[in-house]
């Protein structure tokens, strides 16, 4: 027991670099593997919601597989098997920094499968009316799903996909199990740097720890401030909507 | 690979991977010291889903917002005040929003620097993940209590019953049903994220899986592909058990 000395293993020269630079890190993560997960998940669902029997099964295995596997061994699976397999096969050697890019491949597929989901069980609660009244409109079937299904199926699921993303930021601490370069090291990679340099794993981690509660905070409080206009702005559709109703048959 | 060696390295993933003589403390009983691989982490997650409902239960009785006096069914377990509430409310929103692996590290490097115990790892990593499930269930559980509508307390009342009788009869059957779905996901939510266990040294699946790889790196990573499986196995089916009877649980 020798208690907690921060200032000798965060605030000193080397370590208080290497953190900031792990904080920043995680911030390109998180964002990088949202976005690649964001497009994965819209690719899956458009595969899903096409005509063809391929696509859509396509679609619901990758879902149904990715949905149910933990991270950890999948990117251990993608940073340590697969180079070497590749290594194996081919008898080249993948670029530098190839880790890092196994990495968001491997939380943006994560990432993608419940994306996909969610967005797909929003579309699913958008009532069928609305598809035969854009119908009617003549409206075309690209511009019905951009424009009339899809937004009303993103009210629908917004709060969930807040909570997801929320979430998909935060996996971004798993890149730990990855051996990425000290460079490319997120907060928690340079946490355990530090310790394997002096031994002690405390001091850094509670740095880390701050450094994701915070994160985790700030996007919590976003989410709220954007959801609650989101509902601010659906609310007064549906007045407006229901309006019309009252005024049109309103007596019947 | 012959079937036989998969065989064994089945069994290892199963079972674990056999302990060093020098690894095994002699203070506790061998035969639990050499359980490891699929079946630590189903331990590891039913034991942690016991310890976080019971925490889930205590945090939410200190949560939940309704005023003492007009649910009187609750008199009895009644001890709710202003500041536990609070100290509840920070406890359930700083687990939630650090990500799990963060959490485990906090508790497996923590404790030795500040108090001077060190607790077998099994243990920490049972309290990291009931810490986990608790406050999470504390959110489903507080959700569940207040998805039950106050007409149906009224009507019992109405019809005599006593508060009591009210709550063992009418609120409690119905409210842990609703909860039920929610509860087996966050179970399988936690069964997931033992997998983060790896990077702190107990001997789960993932652990085991990376080890035998390590063993046998030119082996086309079969043993992560079948730590893979291991995880996806059970986690799909209760996924599937889930979406038949998970809608017909749920009563109001």
């Amino acid at each position: 027991m020798n208690g907690l000395d921060l200032g000798r293993y965060v605030f000193a020269a080397p370590y208080w670099g290497w953190l900031c630079r792990g904080s920043v890190m995680t911030l390109l993560i998180g964002v990088l593997s949202a976005a690649l997960g964001t497009l994965l998940g819209l690719l899956v669902l458009r595969c899903r919601l096409a005509g063809g029997i391929l696509p859509r099964m396509t679609g619901a295995i990758y879902v149904h597989i990715f949905r149910n596997l933990p991270v950890v061994p999948l990117l251990l699976f993608l940073t340590f098997a697969l180079p070497d397999l590749w290594r194996q096969i081919t008898g080249w050697h993948l670029p530098r920094d190839y880790e890092f890019a196994f990495l968001l491949l491997g939380l943006a597929l994560n990432a993608g499968a419940y994306i996909a989901e969610i967005l797909r069980a929003g579309m699913t609660a958008v009532p069928g009316e609305q598809l035969e009244a854009a119908r009617v409109l003549g409206l075309a079937p690209a511009a019905i799903y951009r424009r009339v299904i899809f937004p009303q199926a993103l009210g629908v699921v917004a709060p969930a996909l807040a909570s997801r993303y929320i979430h998909i930021v935060k996996n971004s601490s798993l890149a730990l199990v990855a051996p990425l370069a000290p460079d490319l090291m997120e907060m928690l990679g340079q946490a355990e740097r530090i310790a394997g340099q002096t031994f002690s794993w405390a001091e850094p981690l509670i740095f880390a720890a701050l450094g994701y509660l915070t994160l985790a905070l700030a996007l919590s409080r976003l989410s709220d401030r954007l959801l609650s206009r989101l509902a601010g702005q659906m609310s007064r559709c549906q007045a407006g909507r229901s309006g019309v109703r009252a005024r049109g048959w309103g007596e019947l | 690979m012959s079937p036989g060696e998969l065989g064994d390295l089945l069994r290892t993933l199963l079972w674990g991977y056999p302990p060093a003589p020098e690894m095994l403390d002699p203070r506790f009983p061998e035969a639990i010291q050499r359980v490891g691989g699929l079946s630590l982490a189903v331990i590891i997650a039913a034991l942690a889903m016991a310890g976080g409902l019971v925490l889930g239960i205590m945090l939410a009785l200190c949560r939940r917002e309704t005023p003492p006096l007009t649910s009187s069914h609750w008199r009895f377990v009644d001890f709710s005040w202003r500041g536990l509430s609070l100290l509840a409310a920070a406890l359930v929103e700083t687990i939630r929003g650090l990500p799990i692996m963060v959490l485990a590290l906090l508790v497996f490097y923590l404790p030795y620097p500040l108090t001077g115990t060190r607790l077998p790892g099994v243990v920490l990593a049972i309290i990291a993940f009931s810490l986990y499930a608790g406050a999470y269930s504390c959110e489903i559980i507080r959700a569940g209590l207040r998805s039950f509508p106050v007409g149906l307390r009224e009507a019992g009342r109405v019809l005599g019953l006593r508060p009591g009788q009210i709550f063992l009869k009418i609120e409690m059957p119905l409210v842990v049903r609703n909860m039920l779905p929610d509860v087996v996901n966050l179970a399988v939510t936690v069964f997931k994220d033992t997998s983060v266990l790896a990077v702190t040294g107990v001997a789960e699946l993932t652990y085991t899986g990376r080890l035998l790889f390590m063993d046998q790196p030119h082996d086309y990573g079969v043993a992560l592909l079948l730590t893979m499986l291991l995880y996806w196995l059970p986690a799909a089916l209760l996924a599937r058990w889930l979406a038949n009877a998970g809608p017909d649980m749920r009563m109001c």
